[in-house]
């Protein structure tokens, strides 16, 4: 290391660094400000994503070529070059980790500096943009000069260049709607829910059934003086097997039933739309008293009962939480194959361009839904992601194979050179 | 095992690891001492797993829900990861960090039991999930394992006799295993994403504090090449890079701009 370097100066290190960083990130700022906090979304629609993605190889590619004698080309390579780019990344996005995004009740301010949206601001283009070149020229220059012992090296840095590119400059371009179906009903028109947009679809889904699958109901504590739930060890889950407890207060579930209605004071088994779950519960506390009781959760279309076990505690049981949920479905395509399957949470399926995935119910009748919500997504830019994750994945084994021997290799090996 | 009864396992079990590490420690030079010190870590480290299997079979599903679950997988690894690194090295002090923080995490479910309930929401059945928390555990232990190191070499040359920052190659051990780990964790993460949410990345808060875990080690590995920043500042990054990782682990939770993330599952 040159000691007595002046600025600017070759070859350019972390001052250096720290200027065009600093720059780059108000130069982010001004852009977004004077253009009234409207981001660059414009600039990365289809078709344009094209042009500025294709504009950086081009980019890239000439200035190997032509520029690779510069200050700046020659730094950008360097690792200061790399710790700067990937600093300023990491400052954008620690602003994005730190605020509240689309937040509507956000101060002016917050939204003509692109905080309000960071991951469509200038300040987050430009430094991606920056990593971009920087960890691109890296690329280039270790590929040019191949050498096996790189390797791992050109895998972890090309498949990383990949997954930012594509995400970056493809991501845009993914097309994702909902598509709502009833039970027996048959849909082709499915809503993109940030523009509104009805697009119609290549492909007809017909719900056969939709099927929820629940867990069994907890029980659980609530504040009588503010209605809330009790924060601490509150929760319980409805087991006629054993006693459990809740703060002070022993818990003993004598009778459990599933799908119930009430008749009179009691709970009765009974096969309906609507039919709660409920629980004949005794509640015993540390002093002895007793207090016996139903409860259930009710539905959309039953009321809820509640215990009350002492001037503090009330006893609740809770809506039952889904365990799995199917939409039965059936799917027409023109002159295809009608194709019948099971559509889960986890588990897309895809037809054509298209990858349908389980999204959602109508969680107000929760086993009694008739509709289901499913997802419907086209990311044609997906194969180049993926094959970047799967290069970075490849890399990060040859890290964890070599551990730290590749570095003092190569550590040696340039400080060799340099001499 | 039942939740009720973990109190007194884990009592015994920092009972093991402490008489081991006074074993370790006293006698050093005797190879027998050595022997019964380890083999009492190596007990307890044990007992841990055992508890862990069986409450994973009591659960009904794998205990990797809650922050409570986790920490007890994050004991169990830092604890795998300082014997390893003790039998390799012999740093006496750094076998007896790792225990402390084991046991210190053991400690922390003592005193703040959280509900293992058995509900696991649908996302969460999926092929993915143990893989996905199980290597970002390992990342954890081992880059929780680098701090120690770095705080320990910050300490002796502000405070102590050492000059030298010697055992940064300790370190550089521990964070390239370890960045190894927290890369496979984040991709797989992703393409667990695009199977259940249908995107690979949304910048979701976890998601956000994990890309900047991410990011601080990647400063420090590349720092590290032909000594780029000087070594202080290296150790400075790792110290740092653990207050972002344990941020990203429990405090994202607590984040305003968590509210809309679908990754903190702990509270529901
Ligand atoms: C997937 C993420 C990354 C990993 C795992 C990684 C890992 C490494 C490793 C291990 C080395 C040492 C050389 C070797 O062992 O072959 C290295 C060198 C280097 N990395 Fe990265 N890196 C990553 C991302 C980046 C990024 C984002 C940049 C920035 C622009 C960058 C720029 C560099 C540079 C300039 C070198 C020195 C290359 C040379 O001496 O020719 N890396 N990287």
């Amino acid at each position: 290391m040159i000691k007595n370097r002046n600025i600017w100066e070759r070859p350019w290190e972390y001052k250096e660094g720290i200027l065009i960083s600093m720059t780059l990130l108000i130069l982010g700022f001004m852009l977004e400000f004077v253009t009234d906090g409207r981001g660059v979304i414009q600039l990365l629609e289809y078709p344009s994503n094209l042009y500025l993605g294709s504009g950086i190889i081009v980019f890239l590619i000439l200035i190997s070529i032509f520029g690779r004698k510069w200050a700046v080309t020659e730094w950008l390579k360097s690792i200061p070059a790399a710790i700067c780019s990937i600093a300023l990344l990491l400052f954008v996005s620690l602003l994005l980790g730190l605020t509240m995004q689309y937040d509507k009740s956000a101060p002016e301010i917050i939204r003509k500096l692109g905080l309000s949206h960071v991951v469509s601001s200038w300040p987050y283009l430009l430094a991606n943009l920056f990593l971009l070149i920087a960890l691109g020229l890296t690329t280039i220059k270790n590929l040019v000069s191949f050498q096996w012992r790189k390797l791992g090296f050109i895998i972890s840095h090309l498949g990383l260049w990949i997954v930012l590119f594509g995400a970056n400059f493809g991501s845009v371009q993914m097309q994702r709607l909902q598509m709502e179906i009833s039970e027996g009903g048959i849909n082709n028109t499915a809503i993109d829910k940030t523009t509104n947009q009805v697009y119609t679809m290549p492909f007809a889904i017909k719900l056969v059934d939709f099927i929820l699958d629940e867990y069994t109901p907890k029980l659980a504590l609530v504040d009588n003086s503010t209605g809330k739930l009790h924060q601490g060890n509150n929760i319980i889950i409805v087991d006629t097997t054993q006693k459990q407890s809740l703060e002070d207060w022993q818990i003993t579930c004598k009778e459990y039933i599933y799908s119930s209605a009430k008749a009179g004071n009691k709970y009765y088994f009974v096969n309906e739309i609507g039919a709660a779950p409920s629980v004949f519960v005794s509640a015993t506390n540390d002093i002895g008293n007793t207090v016996e009781g139903w409860i259930s959760c009710g539905s959309f279309n039953r009321p809820y009962e509640s215990l009350k076990l002492d001037e503090q505690f009330s006893l609740v049981m809770l809506l039952p939480e889904p365990k799995e949920y199917t939409s039965v479905i059936e799917i027409y395509q023109r002159d295809k194959d009608l194709i019948a399957i099971n559509l889960e949470v986890n588990k897309p399926m895809v037809v054509g361009d298209w990858k349908i995935y389980q999204l959602n119910y109508d969680s107000n009748m929760g086993r009694w839904s008739d509709t289901s919500v499913v997802e419907l997504i086209k990311d044609s830019w997906l194969p180049v992601v993926f094959t970047g994750i799967f290069m970075m994945l490849a890399g990060a084994l040859y890290m964890f194979w070599m551990g730290t021997r590749n570095k003092i290799a190569v550590f040696k090996t340039k400080t060799t050179e340099r001499e | 095992m039942e939740w009720s009864d973990f109190p007194n396992y884990a009592i015994l079990i920092i009972l093991l690891w402490t008489l081991g590490l006074i074993f370790l420690g006293t006698l050093k030079f005797k190879k027998s001492f050595q022997l019964i010190g380890s083999s009492l870590l190596s007990l307890g480290v044990t007992i841990l797993i055992v508890l862990l299997v069986n409450l994973w079979i009591s659960l009904e599903r794998p205990p990797l829900r809650t922050l409570g679950e986790t920490r007890l997988w994050y004991s169990v690894f830092l604890a795998i990861v300082g014997l390893i690194f003790y039998w390799r090295w012999k740093y006496y002090w750094f076998v007896v960090f790792s225990f402390f923080m084991a046991g210190l995490f053991l400690a922390l479910n003592i005193y703040m039991p959280e509900n293992f309930n058995k509900t696991l929401m649908p996302a969460l059945h999926s092929p993915w999930f143990v893989p996905h928390v199980i290597v970002y555990i390992v990342a954890y232990a081992l880059l929780g394992a680098s701090s120690i190191v770095a705080v320990k070499q910050l300490y002796d040359n502000y405070f102590g006799k050492s000059k030298t920052t010697s055992s940064i190659t300790l370190a550089d051990n521990l964070v390239y295993l370890g960045f190894s780990f927290l890369t496979m964790g984040l991709l797989f993460g992703a393409l667990w994403a695009k199977e259940a949410w249908g995107h690979y990345w949304t910048w979701d808060p976890k998601e956000t504090w994990a890309f900047l875990t991410w990011a601080v080690y990647l400063i420090y590995i590349h720092g590290r090449i032909r000594n780029s920043i000087s070594n202080k500042t290296a150790l400075w990054i790792l110290a740092i890079g653990f207050i972002v990782l344990l941020m990203c682990w429990f405090g994202v939770n607590y984040l305003p701009s968590a509210v809309n993330s679908v990754h903190t599952y702990s509270n529901g």
